[in-house]
């Protein structure tokens, strides 16, 4: 823990600012000329905030979404454990979007080099990077990054609060602060007075803040790797727990959109005359590209929209799906060539006159699909517009609604909300603009857009498309040379163009996953190919390594079996750190790997690492006369401290039953340029049913705390194909595998 | 007109005149379309076994398979041990205009009798099974007929709504198809 106390020393200071008689803490990085300062509401002078207590209550600022990962329960538990206090104390709150809160991991998967390289190029320019998020006051919760980038940071912020509630009380006591503890709220004095936290806030608030603070050693905490009931648990299990889609305000009309089906392309017409005398229609709105009801209910607004004849423009990609793939498979040439990213040995001397063995596969597009459908309440307002959505990036909202509306983003007033699931839709603007094109239209009035699930398929930007050749080569029972190209078409330039931003250098998604494979073969080599825009994508959970893990991972298997190896013996045998093998033995062991299986059972094992985080799992499937069971799971994946031990399996599992339920029937086609599955029945992810048992194992040996939202789920699908082909003798390279096998 | 054609055809053949006489082959061309539709995922996700564990295809699920849910109608048959068939099809006729709803008819859901399971099996087999009393329900060949004109699951079966798959050709057909190959005093293909 000495990294975490030179960072509090060297990189925080506190900041300090009455509220109503309360008092704010909170830390912030000194050398920033360029932060901005802190947006507040109206009245408050607040800046920088992550405590904020007042006479009444102590409130801890949660500002990374919670997109039910538990986010806003992590966020918490870290500035209670310093803050010493219970969290049945605290009331918890997203806080406005800052600057302040720009987020300080997120630089270290944005570039091309593995989180584990310090060489004095990747730091060089991870400080670039680093820099950029800075100025940019990115705010953003994303890329398994709301742990690291709050582990040190919040625990300092409640300590440097902690510290200060004792100096207050010192200063209405007498007391010396060395002679002082807190606990649960409360600061005990020599004489074991108790003088609650709520009652010092007043003087505390006149106080310059304790600046320099050590956190505490681990063996300390009372509530970091412990079983602590999360925050949201009682909400979620009772149904309570609100959510965007679920707010009422007085005077609140509704709305739903439909917009152009082939994205991008234009509305050329529409005739509303069937819709206008609908009940409850208020009013039906023209949007650049669809139209919008306006209605005293969602469900009217709903029914309206489908009563409208419209005539659409055709959009800028590929109409048919055929088309999509052959753009795909026609982009492994050298022009398209986005970078080598690894080239051990030489692969071509090595295959040359091997006997290779070769395959192709392929990953289709996939949407967002979260249970909640996209929504957002705005009302616009003379001199304010609210917001109220969940989103991940809240002060870009804040800035691209000011933009449109012609405002100052000081003005724009976003109050983030819980998200029933995102998986990277909420990443996305579509909710925020429509919302906002519909509510100008009616000023003064809150209205609540709720898209219908199909328009949520529908307008989704899809986990990009793509395919992999590999070839591979054999001796003596061992993997020796592996080559793998993969071309996908780059969901970051994707993405990145629609936010504005430029994104130079190759795209580190495509072959994520596969190039910093953790295995010294000894002639290595992948290749990412970009393939030109297509339909849009965006970052979806996991993002390139949810393909090209897959590729890796599934190829790799194909290999050693040709080898005649053990899948796990190989991959141990293989493995170049000792985190990769730490995991795979973690894997080993939890399976009992190697035991006999029943008739018709079949174990497979994949690591890929993703975000930082090694990941392995084993899936064990039985081939019943009605199709594929899957059977068991067994993870195990470091990411060097475990905040939480229930969420963090609850994390994990829900990463891996995303990706195999994904991997078993989801996938968006599409067809006179319009994706063909619209709703969960045709791209429905895993059933209860199907679900298996699910054993996860976290590991904490590497020092770098990692986040564990994404990595669970890239080895997913390749563990399960690989567990497939030893039950059935079924080679699966192309998901969704029900395409090609039964489940049950 | 079909009703006398059926009452006719039982009356003829029950003296063993007519049905000597009717083309073989005609009875057998009769059986393969019914076949086609008793084979069909909208009838044979119901026409199950013993394990009580209906069907899902159609409409972009993907291949014909288990209902999903983990739905079993039990010995029941109509869910009663576990979740009933009527929790999500509440059992009146409904538009069925909704792909992923859970389709309505005027009647109580359930799975047929296992007796009458035939999902999986060959056309000769289920043509056995179905002119047989003792493994078709106890159905002789008129109240056949009349089950198969009645019923609300047969009806929907042709008009399943919201973009599913229906059983092929129509309701009319089959109980034509019916008259015919019982005209022809059933026969079946005795290869399956």
């Amino acid at each position: 823990m000495g990294r975490a106390r030179t960072i509090a020393r060297r990189s925080f200071i506190i900041g300090s600012a009455a509220i109503a008689g309360g008092v704010a803490f909170g830390a912030y990085m000194v050398r920033k000329p360029h932060d901005n300062p802190l947006t507040a509401d109206a009245g408050e002078a607040v800046f920088n905030p992550w405590v904020k207590i007042d006479a009444d209550r102590i409130t801890l600022i949660t500002p990374h979404t919670d997109i039910g990962q538990g986010a806003a329960h992590m966020q918490a538990t870290l500035i209670a454990e310093e803050l010493d206090v219970e969290l049945d104390q605290i009331t918890t709150a997203p806080g406005v979007p800052a600057a302040a809160y720009y987020n300080t991991a997120l630089a270290g998967d944005a570039v091309p080099f593995k989180f584990n390289d310090d060489g004095f190029g990747a730091q060089t320019m991870r400080g670039v990077m680093s820099a950029a998020i800075k100025l940019l006051g990115a705010q953003v919760t994303g890329g398994s990054t709301s742990v690291p980038d709050s582990f040190d940071k919040l625990r300092a912020a409640g300590a440097t609060a902690r510290e200060t509630l004792k100096l207050a009380a010192a200063q209405e006591t007498g007391f010396a602060v060395a002679d002082m503890r807190t606990e649960a709220g409360q600061v005990i004095l020599p004489d074991g007075t108790k003088r609650a936290y709520t009652d010092l806030a007043a003087t505390a608030a006149t106080l310059e803040p304790v600046t320099d603070v050590p956190l505490r050693d681990p063996a300390q905490w009372r509530l970091i790797g412990q079983d602590v009931q999360r925050l949201d648990i009682k909400a979620k299990s009772t149904g309570t727990q609100t959510y965007g889609i679920d707010l009422e305000m007085d005077g609140m009309l509704h709305a739903s959109v439909r917009m152009n089906p082939y994205k991008g392309g234009a509305m050329q017409s529409f005739d509303a005359s069937g819709a206008k005398d609908m009940r409850g229609v208020q009013k039906i709105v023209a949007l650049d590209g669809g139209v919008a009801v306006i209605a005293d209910n969602t469900w009217r607004a709903f029914r309206a929209l489908e009563e409208i004849d419209i005539t659409w423009g055709d959009g800028p990609y590929p109409a048919q799906q055929a088309d999509h793939w052959a753009e795909v498979a026609a982009s492994f040439t050298p022009e398209r060539l986005d970078k080598e990213w690894r080239a051990d040995g030489d692969v071509d001397a090595a295959l040359d006159g091997a006997q290779v063995i070769e395959a192709e596969y392929r990953a289709p597009y996939v949407a967002h699909q979260p249970l909640e459908p996209l929504s957002a309440v705005v009302k616009v307002g003379d001199d304010r517009v609210d917001i109220w959505a969940a989103h991940q990036l809240p002060r870009f909202v804040q800035q691209r609604v000011a933009a449109a509306l012609g405002r100052d983003a000081e003005d724009i007033h976003l109050h983030n909300q819980y998200a029933g699931g995102s998986f990277g839709h909420r990443l996305e603007f579509d909710n925020i603009d429509r919302a906002v094109d519909v509510a100008r239209q009616m000023p003064g009035t809150p209205i609540k857009l709720t898209f219908r699930r199909e328009e949520d398929f529908v307008q989704d930007y899809m986990r990009q498309i793509g395919m992999a050749r590999g070839r591979g080569a054999v001796a003596q029972g061992q993997v020796t040379a592996l080559d793998l190209d993969i071309a996908t078409v780059s969901a970051a330039r994707s993405q990145a163009a629609r936010l504005g931003q430029p994104l130079p250098g190759p795209d580190t998604q495509i072959a994520a996953g596969a190039w910093n494979m953790r295995y010294a073969i000894p002639d290595l080599r992948v290749r990412a190919y970009a393939v030109p825009e297509l339909a849009p994508t965006s970052s979806w959970r996991s993002v390139g390594a949810s393909t090209a893990g897959f590729f890796a991972e599934g190829f790799m298997d194909e290999v050693i079996h040709a080898a005649g190896a053990d899948p796990l013996e190989e991959r141990l045998r293989l493995a170049n750190d000792p985190d990769a093998r730490h995991v795979l033995e973690a894997v080993g062991e939890m399976s009992d790997w190697g035991a006999p299986l029943a008739p018709g059972s079949g174990r497979g094992v994949a690591l890929v690492t993703s975000f930082g985080v090694p990941t392995a799992e084993v899936v064990e499937v039985t081939n019943t006369p009605d199709g594929i069971r899957i059977d068991r799971v067994w993870v195990a994946a470091e990411v060097g401290r475990v905040v939480d031990p229930v969420t963090f399996e609850n994390v994990v599992a829900g990463g891996v039953i995303w990706g195999l339920g994904h991997a078993m029937n989801s996938e968006i086609t599409y067809d006179a340029g319009v994706p063909e599955q619209t709703n969960f029945h045709m791209a429905e992810g895993m059933r209860l049913h199907q679900c298996p048992v699910i054993e996860v194992r976290g590991l904490e040996n590497n020092s770098q705390i990692r986040g564990v939202g994404e990595p669970p789920v890239p080895p997913a699908p390749a563990a399960l194909a690989n567990a497939i082909y030893v039950a059935t003798g079924t080679r699966l390279r192309e998901m969704p595998f029900w395409n090609t096998v039964d489940f049950v | 007109m079909k009703r006398l054609a059926l009452g006719l055809g039982l009356a003829l053949s029950a003296t063993g005149v007519l049905a000597q006489d009717t083309d073989r082959d005609a009875g057998l061309a009769a059986w393969a379309d019914i076949y086609a539709v008793a084979s069909h995922p909208r009838c044979t996700n119901c026409h199950v076994g013993a394990a009580g564990r209906p069907g899902w295809a159609g409409l972009g699920y993907g291949p014909d398979r288990l209902h999903a849910m983990n739905i079993i109608a039990g010995e029941s048959r109509i869910g009663a041990e576990s979740v009933p068939c009527r929790t999500c099809h509440i059992g009146a006729a409904g538009a069925n205009d909704r792909p992923h709803a859970a389709p309505q008819i005027d009647d109580a859901w359930r799975l047929p009798p296992v007796e009458l399971a035939w999902r999986g099996k060959s056309s000769a087999e289920v043509c056995r099974q179905l002119r047989n009393p003792d493994t078709n329900d106890g159905f002789d060949m008129a109240a056949l007929s009349d089950h198969l004109a009645q019923s609300a699951f047969v009806n929907w079966g042709f008009t399943p709504g919201g973009g599913r798959d229906a059983a092929p050709g129509t309701l009319a057909q089959l109980l034509e198809n019916l008259d015919i190959w019982v005209a022809a005093g059933t026969p079946c293909d005795n290869a399956g």
